[in-house]
């Protein structure tokens, strides 16, 4: 750049070379400024689950608004709630976006769903007050509007006719996870993906369950899911992160031995869009191959702690699995407040017949991905871990 | 002269490091950190307990619990930690853990029902003149002891008191995260009440 500034002619031809470049802007800003349309239908004036759906609004606009401003994309959210809510509402807000080839749209129902004895579809008919609509064919319009990427949630029940979502009396507290930036991992699942995924948080013939102060037990467990993502995987899918959802909903309603019982389901059509060529980044060594997913490790942890099954059957599994994934030095660090500062170094054999004998303390395991270490084998050295209990 | 001095004033520094490995100063917050990871591994005792006494449970489960246990008691030096319990008279016994911990799993009892009444609590870890920190965490038993018939032979309800030491440790050094690592150590019965038999 040196040169132009001594050349006098620079500064004559400055206005037009501003004049072209900002013509080239023009059509390249443009085209980089994808959009997350973010869609919510929430039931909030309902008698019995209006205040958990205020809740699950708040908390998923709150959540895909901070999606947004990490990836760098305009978020467009459209909430149609209180009088808003229906099937008007509804198509109004459908037919108000408009996608480009590079944006992602994700719809979110709260509120009261059902199926019925003649319907051959597994995924729930939403309920709109005086109409329904089906989740699997609006989900059908809303990938006909081709976006890059599109995720269709709907958070209610799935059983046959008469029964309505259960409403529970008594709060949940469960701690959360510190959050911290990490768009690597929000990237993988939004941007670095192409099609649509599809999620039911109740089968058919099962109810949902929510509470007013958490909001419903689905969408509590696929926030912190996302949340647990964000700060603790290196690598994520919307596989792994829909089991995981999944398994925590399941320890969620576990503490709740009176409510029913809901499992999700989903149907994932992804082709990975693959991570952006930079030709010029230099190759990464060759990191070693793991014997399990990190998902399968952190489900085997999870397993042992599973109080519902034997401690002759979970010991079987632990006997089975703990020479496979783990080496008799490997290790385990155990955090309290931060990943980065554990409280506790055990041998994996100790932590693993923790888990066994003391299966009743924990809720939950949470192992931290990136803070975790293989051996050139390809087992696991270094665990890092949360006992939720 | 000068030469000698400083070997005298290396050695004398030497000998304070070694044997002396003070707990770092720590910031309260993180005290705060190891008196929740203390009150989670007396939460594990009682657990371990549960399960040692109870009969019903497979040995393989019972002896995993005791050896858990013991290692919540297990002190860098080798010192075997001691437990007092309460006696049918009224006295007070001291055993070392392993012991109690053994014969907690082949009491005469034909069953046994080990409880716990109240939530365990602990202070704040606070440093001693030894360097380390400390603090008491207690837990609150309640121990009935029956024949074949499901007669209550002997029952009482114990607060327990375990000395919580958290010492300076190495584990951490190799990821720059030099901490303090908790280790029970020896338990007194502060209270006891008999549980009249039905």
């Amino acid at each position: 750049m040196k040169h132009l500034y001594r050349n006098p002619s620079f500064f004559v031809r400055l206005p037009k070379l501003l004049l072209c470049f900002s013509l080239l802007l023009v059509p390249c800003s443009s085209s980089i400024a994808q959009t997350l349309h973010c869609i919510i239908l929430a039931d909030t004036k309902d008698h019995s689950i209006g205040p958990s759906c205020e809740k699950d609004l708040a908390d998923m606009s709150l959540r895909m608004d901070a999606v947004a401003r990490s990836l760098g994309y305009q978020y467009n959210l459209i909430v149609r709630s209180n009088e808003q809510f229906g099937l008007a509402g509804l198509n109004e807000a459908v037919n108000t976006v408009n996608c480009q080839p590079d944006d992602v749209l994700f719809f979110y129902f709260t509120g009261h769903g059902f199926s019925t004895p003649k319907r051959n579809n597994d995924f729930p008919l939403l309920y709109l007050r005086t109409d329904t609509t089906d989740l699997a064919g609006l989900h059908q319009r809303l990938v006909a509007k081709k976006p890059r990427l599109c995720i269709s949630l709907g958070d209610c029940c799935n059983n046959v006719l008469s029964d309505l979502r259960k409403i529970l009396p008594n709060p949940l507290q469960i701690r959360g996870l510190n959050t911290q930036k990490d768009t690597d991992i929000l990237r993988k699942l939004f941007v670095e993906t192409k099609g649509d995924v599809l999620i039911a948080t109740a089968k058919r013939g099962e109810r949902a369950a929510s509470t007013p102060s958490i909001g419903s037990f689905y969408t509590y467990s696929w926030l912190n899911a996302l949340k647990h993502a964000i700060v603790n995987n290196n690598d994520v899918t919307w596989a792994t992160l829909l089991n995981d959802s999944e398994q925590r909903m399941q320890s969620l309603l576990a503490g709740f031995p009176d409510t029913v019982r809901h499992h999700s389901h989903w149907k994932i059509n992804i082709a990975d869009a693959g991570p952006p060529v930079t030709p010029d980044q230099p190759v990464a060594p060759v990191a070693p191959k793991p014997v399990a997913t990190f998902d399968q490790v952190n489900d085997f942890l999870n397993q042992l702690a599973d109080e519902s099954k034997s401690f002759a059957e979970r010991n079987a599994l632990r006997q089975r699995l703990e020479p496979l994934y783990f080496t008799p030095t490997s290790t385990v660090k155990i955090y309290i407040k931060s990943p980065e500062k554990p409280v506790e170094l055990q041998s994996i054999t100790r932590f693993l017949s923790r888990m066994l004998v003391n299966a009743r303390q924990v809720v939950r395991i949470n192992t931290v991905e990136r803070l975790s270490d293989l051996k050139p084998d390809g087992r696991y050295e270094v665990l890092t871990v949360e006992e939720v209990r | 002269m000068k030469q000698t001095l400083y070997m005298l004033f290396c050695l004398c520094w030497l000998g304070a490091a070694d044997g002396r490995a003070q707990a770092p100063d720590i910031t309260q917050e993180r005290l705060t950190e190891f008196k929740d990871l203390t009150l989670r591994r007396v939460n594990d005792l009682q657990e371990y307990l549960t399960v040692i006494a109870d009969k019903k449970r497979s040995l393989d489960e019972r002896r995993m619990a005791i050896g858990l246990a013991l290692d919540l008691f297990a002190q860098p030096d080798g010192r075997k930690a001691l437990m007092q319990v309460s006696r049918r008279d009224g006295t007070k016994r001291t055993l070392p853990v392993e012991q109690y911990l053994n014969n907690l799993m082949s009491t005469r009892y034909s069953d046994v029902k080990l409880t716990f009444y109240d939530a365990a609590v602990a202070t704040d870890f606070e440093k001693g003149t030894d360097g380390n920190y400390h603090a008491t965490a207690t837990y609150f038993q309640d121990f009935q002891g029956f024949d074949t018939t499901g007669k209550m032979l002997y029952g009482d309800r114990t607060r327990k008191d375990i000395a919580v030491t958290a010492k300076a440790m190495g584990p951490y050094k190799d990821v720059g995260q030099l901490d303090i690592k908790v280790f029970f150590g020896d338990v007194k019965v502060s209270e006891t009440i008999p549980i009249p038999a039905n």
